[in-house]
């Protein structure tokens, strides 16, 4: 074990992730203590509230202390607005609240982007940089910590939430700290405040969910991400068109493999633990429209946006009919996109699903009509296929690093698609193109079957439980542990 | 008073939701309307605060569950401006 | 009845015992299926017990360090995995090494490999090694000359300037005070007329004159105590412009015995002039007279035949600064020296200036200007461009990759292409970004991504390989086209 205490120390350059050697260490001595103490709700969230705050601290170092000082002034705001009966020092509070919060992310998140639009030398910007680290995680726990806020404000929550611990715990929680679900504040601390008998159940649904999350985000994404689609969205030009066009393919399903499976890995540490997350995605390239696609997908953060954000939105411009709500939703969705990241290309792909739905909206009688005279089972198809597009076209802004790089992707795979590669291109990049067929073939895969998995799963005997877990971290040891493919641009 | 309320009401639906067919009941949810949901919710609010004369904040809208709720909310606001 | 969170405890733990058997067996041999190796892997002791931070490992840097190591002469198209070239359709290019259709089916090292191909004993076939500190005094090219000279024959080490900022690999040198060394990058010359190197030399006489150009005679000494494996056939004097002839005296410095005295014509170009010293000296000094303003060049340590790599650096320099060499007269010199292949390897030195896709546009644009005025000072030479490596930026005691590194390789790739050049990706070949890490723990390069001679040799080789690897389908190909002549 060397070097063991050592590593228990903050270190900037290798910050703690989940799939370690180190975490299964610490995870298992936290487990160690959580199995004997969880029927103490007491006990338990103080527990739990010292190994999130622990866990924090190893992935972001000090920023701990923001994470701390945004829960507290929450916890007391949150006080404040409740007992006090005008509803403008309540507003005052209210907004005090959003600028705390959201300040800190505008600082730490958006502050170098202002600068660019604002012309400051990038020189200066760089050194600037270096001194502002970012707090990772901090547009999850900001949002977490404001769902309370709002909520007491409209008193969705019919009681501030008194123990100190528990709303700390609520805002640290580890499993969803850093990428989400954004769990809601009505959803988890009634959960951090109730003792929970965990079943065999939810022990086996929750190492199943592991299991298969770490398949998805390390087995698929990753593998696609370092041998395929990170080296043409570096240097497109390098590339031909129809290559340009997989790699659009490949960021979609290599995207959802990534977050859905960190997403099930983080759900089934909750489930361990006897919590229950919602979850963020429902088979999202099912969908027949882009209205339909948000609630299948981020369905969390797209429930934060509907309700604190659009809902408040429509409600303002509802004099305005169908021009007010699809104001809110483009204002929404360029929020939203924002949201992602400090970049112009989240901002335009935010902007772009914002207009297909504002497009949706207005045409929906007209759909609907079309909808009644044509056979169903076609229009749903279409549809399917009409909305994968769409979402294939629209990844290249997510993903690229930059505006140029995007329209550059988009002028290749119009004026440079060449068919004549494709065969040769199968060829080289075969194993590539077989991981991307599975990842949507796993897709669209009946939920069923996925269910059905879990059950025969959680009937197994503990031992087997645990070979099939070997066999599963040895499969992703292969992905982590073997070099990249080498790089073949088929010249044109 | 709340026949009333109920009636006008269902006229608004039928014509938002284009549906004629439909009759709106006190336990009646968005769930129960295809044509209802948050992209046309804001549209029927508008119309019942125009055709009753009527203006909901938004923590009232919040707090609504059901149809039941929006009658009862349009009702006591009525009776409210009738009083002053 | 049973707490099913131990059953979770129980899981972990056996887990932990099944990682812990499988990782004593490792390390597994590597499979081999179809031709295509596998390799599979546990989790080594290591990676359970050992949680001290590690750089992380770069697999390509980590499978070059392994093949040097043991020793083993590793298949050259294995390692690249290369495929035939389809002629007259598209050819499928490995990323490190870029070999350009030119037009008309020829690629950008053709000329270079014709002339390696038609080789006999009365020639000599140079490589001019252009660099920044990388190369100076003669690093990295040294191995690279070994390479060729061992499969093609020659000796000697090629060029070798009278003074420089650092020392020689080759050599122990000595020089008098009077030197005036101007180059192109940071000590301009009067006029442009520098030799193929960049670099010009002049004498300082007792006479203070207006740079360099005294009437009265100024002697320099420059001494050469060659490193024990260093063999040579003759020495020649490589110089400019000189309005009157200057004698130079050699002397054995092991006997400190003078053994020839050579005089020089004055010319209005240049010239290249074997002196009359015997082959294989260990130590030599030489004492150049001068009765004019005298442009020198270097000394030249040649062997009779075969290959030889003259090493063309200037420290701090990027390449863009040769354009200031008077492209006939830098032609008629490559052409006088037999020089087939022009190697440019730079790039560390613009890091610090690129910021923005602008910039690296900028730079694509210079580059293209330079390779385009090597390819019309001499258009029968082939142009070799080699990216920018590795290299980590150190700010705040924290360590950095530069951003921009994989957007200046492709800048230089893209003009690269653009001017008909074949060009060879350090960067990825070495590991792709922070890399240089890996190679610094090994200790076989610095993090500023300067080379020490273990891994100088392993990038020479890996050079040497890739442009080896390129010959070898030139010969495939001319057999192929004797063949298809033959049958017609």
């Amino acid at each position: 074990m060397t070097g063991f205490f050592e590593s228990l120390t903050y270190n900037n350059l290798n910050p703690l992730k989940f799939h370690s050697v180190l975490f299964f260490v610490l995870f298992t001595l936290f487990y160690l203590f959580y199995a004997f103490v969880y029927k103490n709700i007491r006990l338990r969230n103080v527990l739990l509230l010292l190994f999130s705050l622990y866990f924090y601290y190893k992935v972001s170092g000090l920023f701990v202390f923001i994470l701390i000082l945004t829960a507290t002034v929450d916890y007391f705001v949150g006080f404040w607005i409740y007992y006090l009966e005008s509803l403008w020092k309540k507003r005052f509070l209210l907004i005090l609240s959003l600028t705390v919060n959201l300040g800190y992310l505008f600082y730490y998140k958006y502050a170098t982007f202002l600068m660019h639009i604002f012309g400051v030398k990038e020189i200066f910007a760089d050194t600037f940089i270096d001194k502002i680290l970012f707090p990772i995680g901090m547009s999850f726990f900001v949002f977490k910590s404001l769902t309370y806020i709002f909520d007491i404000y409209r008193k969705t929550i019919d009681i501030p939430e008194y123990n100190y611990i528990n709303y700390l715990l609520y805002v640290s929680f580890f499993p969803n700290i850093l990428a989400g679900p954004i769990s809601k504040a009505r959803d988890l601390l009634p959960q951090l405040k109730a003792k929970h008998d965990i079943t065999e159940d939810e022990i086996g649904r929750g190492i199943f969910l592991i299991m298969s999350g770490a398949i998805k985000k390390f087995f698929i994404a990753d593998f696609l991400a370092i041998n395929f689609i990170d080296r043409i969205f570096d240097s497109p030009s390098l590339f031909g068109g129809f290559e340009n066009l997989m790699a659009a393919f490949g960021a979609l399903i290599q995207i959802y493999c990534d977050f859905s499976g960190y997403t099930d890995i983080v759900i089934g540490l909750a489930c361990l633990m006897g919590f229950t997350i919602k979850p963020n995605f429902n088979k999202p390239f099912l969908s027949q429209n882009i209205t339909e696609f948000w609630r299948r997908w981020h369905m969390t953060l797209s429930s934060w946006m509907s309700d604190y954000l659009f809902y408040p939105l429509s409600y303002f411009f509802r004099r305005l009919k169908m021009i007010g709500v699809i104001l809110a939703v483009l204002i929404t969705f360029f929020i939203s996109g924002l949201w992602h990241g400090a970049n112009w290309t989240f901002v335009l792909w935010g902007c772009s699903h914002g207009f297909a739905i504002a497009f949706e909206t207005w045409t929906k009688n007209l759909r609907y009509k079309i909808f009644g005279k044509i056979n169903q089972r076609f229009y749903k198809i279409s549809s399917i296929i009409i909305t994968l597009n769409f979402l294939v076209f629209t990844i290249i802004l997510f993903r690229a690093s930059d505006i140029n790089k995007a329209f550059e992707m988009y002028k290749i795979i119009f004026t440079r698609f060449d068919v004549s590669i494709i065969s040769n291109w199968i060829h080289v990049y075969f194993y590539p193109l077989l991981v991307l067929l599975l990842g949507y073939i796993l897709h669209f895969l009946p939920q069923k079957l996925n269910d059905n998995l879990t059950l025969k799963f959680i009937s197994l005997p503990w031992i087997l439980k645990s070979v099939i877990f070997f066999i599963v971290i040895v499969i992703i040891y292969q992905t982590f542990s073997s070099e990249a493919l080498p790089f073949v641009y088929l010249e044109f | 008073m709340s026949e009333e309320v109920k009636t006008k009401l269902n006229s608004i639906f039928k014509n938002v939701f284009k549906d004629h067919s439909l009759e709106v009941t006190e336990e009646m949810t968005s769930n129960d309307v295809e044509r209802w949901d948050s992209l046309s919710h804001f549209t029927l609010i508008a119309t019942v605060e125009n055709e009753f004369k009527i203006k909901f904040h938004l923590n009232e809208l919040i707090a609504m569950k059901n149809v039941g709720d929006l009658i009862h909310g349009i009702s006591s606001k009525q009776l409210s401006v009738s009083n002053s | 009845m049973k707490n099913p969170l131990v059953k979770v405890l129980a899981i972990l733990f056996f887990l932990e015992i099944l990682l812990f058997a499988t990782s004593l067996l490792m390390p597994l041999p590597e499979l081999n299926l179809n031709g295509n190796k596998f390799f599979f892997r546990f989790i080594s002791s290591d990676e359970l017990f050992d949680f001290r931070f590690k750089v992380k490992e770069n697999a390509t840097a980590e499978k070059l360090f392994t093949n040097y190591s043991l020793n083993q002469p590793f298949d050259f198209t294995a390692f690249f995995k290369r495929k035939p070239l389809c002629f007259g359709e598209k050819k499928i290019s490995e990323t490190y090494f870029l070999n350009p259709d030119i037009g008309n089916g020829v690629l950008a090292l053709d000329k270079f490999f014709n002339a390696l191909y038609t080789l006999n004993d009365t020639t000599t076939l140079r490589i001019a090694h252009y660099g920044d500190s990388q190369l100076e005094g003669d690093r990295l090219t040294c191995c690279l000359r070994t390479c060729f000279q061992h499969e093609f024959g020659g000796s000697g080490i090629g060029y070798v300037p009278f003074t420089d900022i650092t020392s020689h690999t080759q050599l122990n040198r000595n020089y008098s005070a009077n030197w005036i060394r101007y180059n192109v990058f940071n000590s301009p010359f009067r006029n442009n007329f520098y030799g193929a190197s960049g670099i010009v030399f002049n004498i300082l006489g007792s006479t203070f004159g207006h740079q360099g150009m005294t009437a009265v005679p100024a002697t320099a000494t420059v001494s050469f105590d060659f490193n024990p494996g260093v063999v040579y056939d003759h020495i020649s004097i490589f110089y400019g412009k000189t309005a009157r002839p200057f004698r130079i005296i050699s002397n054995d410095d092991s006997l400190s015995k003078k053994i020839a005295e050579d005089t020089f014509p004055a010319t209005d170009s240049f010239f290249i002039k074997r002196l009359r010293v015997p082959s294989n000296l260990k130590k030599l000094k030489f004492e150049l007279l001068t009765s004019s303003s005298t442009d020198l060049f270097g000394f030249l340590i040649d062997g009779k035949k075969g290959i030889q790599v003259d090493n063309y650096s200037i420290r701090g320099h990027s390449g863009d600064r040769l354009l200031n060499i008077n492209t006939e007269y830098l032609g008629k010199q490559l052409k006088s020296l037999n020089t087939r292949l022009v190697i440019l390897q730079f790039g560390a030195n613009v890091v610090p200036y690129i910021y923005s896709d602008a910039d690296c546009k900028m730079l694509e644009a210079l580059f293209y200007k330079l390779f385009m005025k090597f390819k019309e000072a001499n258009p029968d030479i082939s142009i070799l461009v080699i990216g920018a490596g590795d290299m980590i930026n150190i700010k705040n005691g924290q360590e950095t990759s530069y951003p921009m590194l994989p957007k200046i390789r492709d800048a230089q790739k893209n003009a690269a292409r653009k001017a008909g050049c074949a060009f060879w990706d350090l960067f990825d070949a070495m590991g792709g970004k922070n890399s240089i890490s890996s190679w610094a723990a090994k200790g076989y390069a610095s993090k500023n991504g300067h080379f020490y001679p273990p891994g100088q040799l392993i990038v020479a080789n890996e050079l040497y390989s890739a442009i080896m690897a390129e010959y070898h389908m030139y010969l495939f190909k001319q057999r192929e086209n004797n063949l298809a002549s033959k049958t017609k």
